[in-house]
Parts: structure tokens; sequence; C-alpha cells
């Protein structure tokens, strides 16, 4: 399909097709609700700003996780934050989750971001591993290294506590 | 890898309405502050268009005062218009004594013109002698160079009712001298013609 015949739908609906996948990406790298709503709002004054012109949907969700993780490392940058929200804050974000599910995704969290991010696009954003090639501007071997470690990383962390991550 | 329940978890986290709210204001205030833009994109580009004018007309304006020719033929100390006719002077006793056209049945009329740009002079009767006016070196009628000329423009008192003409081309534009017998006046008078047809 060609640039010019895929028109880049109104913010409302982009808003309404990414905002939610983009806050938990910003939230799983900033852990602080105020800062991951900081980070999407950026995100789309960025996409106002520039106004990009998408070949298809495919390109379009691309830019705007790329952008969001591009937004999310300005953010760490600029404040030196390496807060890691504790456990407590987490399960009240997690409020109607099972402690044993939110203290999984604790550790996913705790990933490093580089693993942390192909984790999470691949297994709880459903991207293809081509997809999160596209996004994150990296290698499909590269992507698939990165999970691979990411993986053993976390069996590592989640010895002990439970057998099926 | 992920038991369901972990991703419908992970799922759970959500952006507060506010953030909806935010970013649809963000699009409001972005439209609001393109327009603003636009007008004073707008503002300025018609402030650039009257100031482009300006200089264009400037520009014109001094290029054709620095090109602009200026010729002026004057007869004795004055002048010579297209209002009135002045005298015209003729050459003096002492030099009609050593000239060729000394003779009695001729007139020589003592002009002088001065021009900003080369010219080409012509009469239509007599002859016309060309000097320049500082060193006294004959000049060619039709390549008279920018500066003060002296002419002396001999004509055939035999015509004496008669009109005479003298022409002065610049690259600008022709002009038209009328030379004439003023009978109440008793005396040779010239005078600007309109333009040469």
């Amino acid at each position: 399909m060609e640039a010019s015949q895929y028109k880049t739908p109104s913010a409302q609906v982009l808003y309404e097709r990414y905002a939610d996948m983009l806050y938990r990406l910003a939230y799983a790298v900033l852990r602080a609700q105020q800062d991951a709503e900081d980070a999407v709002a950026e995100v789309f004054v960025k996409w106002i700003a520039k106004q990009p012109v998408f070949r298809d949907a495919e390109h379009e969700r691309a830019w705007f996780v790329r952008v969001c993780v591009n937004q999310c490392r300005d953010f760490q940058r600029r404040r030196k934050i390496r807060v890691y929200t504790p456990l407590e804050e987490m399960s009240e974000v997690l409020a109607q989750s099972p402690s044993d599910t939110t203290e999984v995704l604790e550790t996913v969290f705790a990933l490093p971001e580089k693993y942390k991010m192909v984790i999470l696009l691949y297994y709880f954003e459903d991207f293809s591993i081509t997809e999160i090639a596209g996004s994150l501007g990296l290698s499909v071997s590269a992507v698939k290294m990165r999970l691979s470690r990411a993986r053993e990383l976390l069996r590592c962390d989640m010895e002990g506590n439970h057998e099926d991550v | 890898m992920f038991e369901k329940k972990t991703v419908d978890a992970y799922k759970t986290i959500q952006p507060s309405p506010h953030l909806r709210e935010r970013v649809v204001q963000l699009q409001a205030d972005t439209a609001i502050e393109e327009t603003k833009i636009l007008r004073f994109r707008g503002f300025y580009r018609s402030v650039g268009v009257v100031a482009a004018c300006c200089v264009l007309v400037l520009a014109f304006f001094l290029l054709n005062l620095h090109t602009s020719e200026q010729v002026v033929l004057y007869a004795g100390n004055q002048a010579v218009t297209i209002e009135h006719g002045v005298p015209a002077p003729q050459q003096d006793a002492q030099l009609r004594a050593y000239s060729l056209a000394s003779q009695e049945d001729t007139l020589t009329v003592s002009l002088k013109l001065t021009t900003t740009s080369e010219s080409n002079i012509s009469v239509d009767n007599g002859v016309l002698s060309c000097y320049d006016a500082q060193s006294g070196e004959p000049l060619d009628m039709q390549q008279i160079p920018k500066g003060e000329t002296q002419l002396y423009w001999t004509i055939s008192m035999l015509d004496a009712q008669g009109q005479f003409h003298l022409y002065i081309v610049t690259k600008k534009e022709p002009l038209s001298y009328l030379l004439y017998f003023d009978t109440s006046a008793n005396q040779w008078m010239i005078c600007q013609e309109n333009e040469k047809e």
C-alpha cells in the first residue's frame, strides 16, 4: 500500500487505538503513573506536531511504540529516575489482580529495559518478532537474541518462587 | 510462557481518564496555536508583500532617478522651454567678423546644450557647428557626449520669414526646438516644441 493511500486517523481514534498500550509500556519503564501519563501525552504532542505520514497501520503502530520508548528514555535521562515502585504500589495499580500475578509482573518490570521491552511487546502486546524489530529499530536476530536472554533472566529470577512464570 | 491471568493483569494497567482529556486538549490547543501561527504568517506575509512593493517602487524610483536624462538648451542665460520662446542670441559681432558665416545674409545663433547622456543633434535648415564648451574641441553632431556643448547654428537670411527646427535626440526622448522671427518683438526667438514626431 502506498503512503498516500493510507489515511491517518484522527487523534481521538489513535488515542483509542494506542493510548492504553503506550501507557502500559511507559509505566513498565518509568514505574510511576504520572510519569507514564506524561510520556504518553508527549508522544501525542509529537504526533500532533510532526503529523507523520504512515505507509500503513503497521508502520503507524511501530512509530508510536518507538516514540514512546524514546520518550521514556528521555524522561529517565532528564529526571535521573531509577525508581522502582514498591510491590505495594504495584498492587495498587493491579488492584483486582492476584498477588502471585503481581509478583510475576514485578519480575518482568524489573528486567533491564532492553529485555523488558521485547518481552512485553512479544508476550503481552502480541507483536510479532518482525514488528518488534521494526518498532525498536533492531534486526530480527537481535530481537530473537534479546527474547532468549530475557527468558533466561526471568527463569533465574523466578526460580524458587514460581515454577510456571 | 505467561499465564493468561498474568497477561490480563498486565492489561488492567490503564491510564486515568484525565489523559484522554489532556490529549484532546492538546490537539485543541495545537489547532488554536496553528490558527494563530497562520494568522501571524498571513500578517507577516502581507507586511512582506507591502515591504517588497515599497522596495520595488523605491528601486524603480532610484534607478529612474539615476538613469533619468536631462537635456537643457540655453539661449544666452535662459533655458529654452516649451512654455514660451526666448530671444535667440546671435554670435557676437567680433566673432562674426572672423567667421565664414559673417556675411550679412546669414544669421548665426549661439546656443548652449547641457545633457546628462549622449545625444545626437540635427537641423532641418542651415549649418550647425558643435564644440565642447570647456575645451572648444569640435564635436560630431551625431555623437554629442554628455556635458556642456556650444552650438552655432547658421541659417540663411533669405529665409528670414521661415521657421527652422533643431532636433536633439537622446536615448530617452527626441526633442524639437523652433527658431522663428518674432515680428512683434522684431527679433529671432527660439522655443521648445512638442516632442519630435
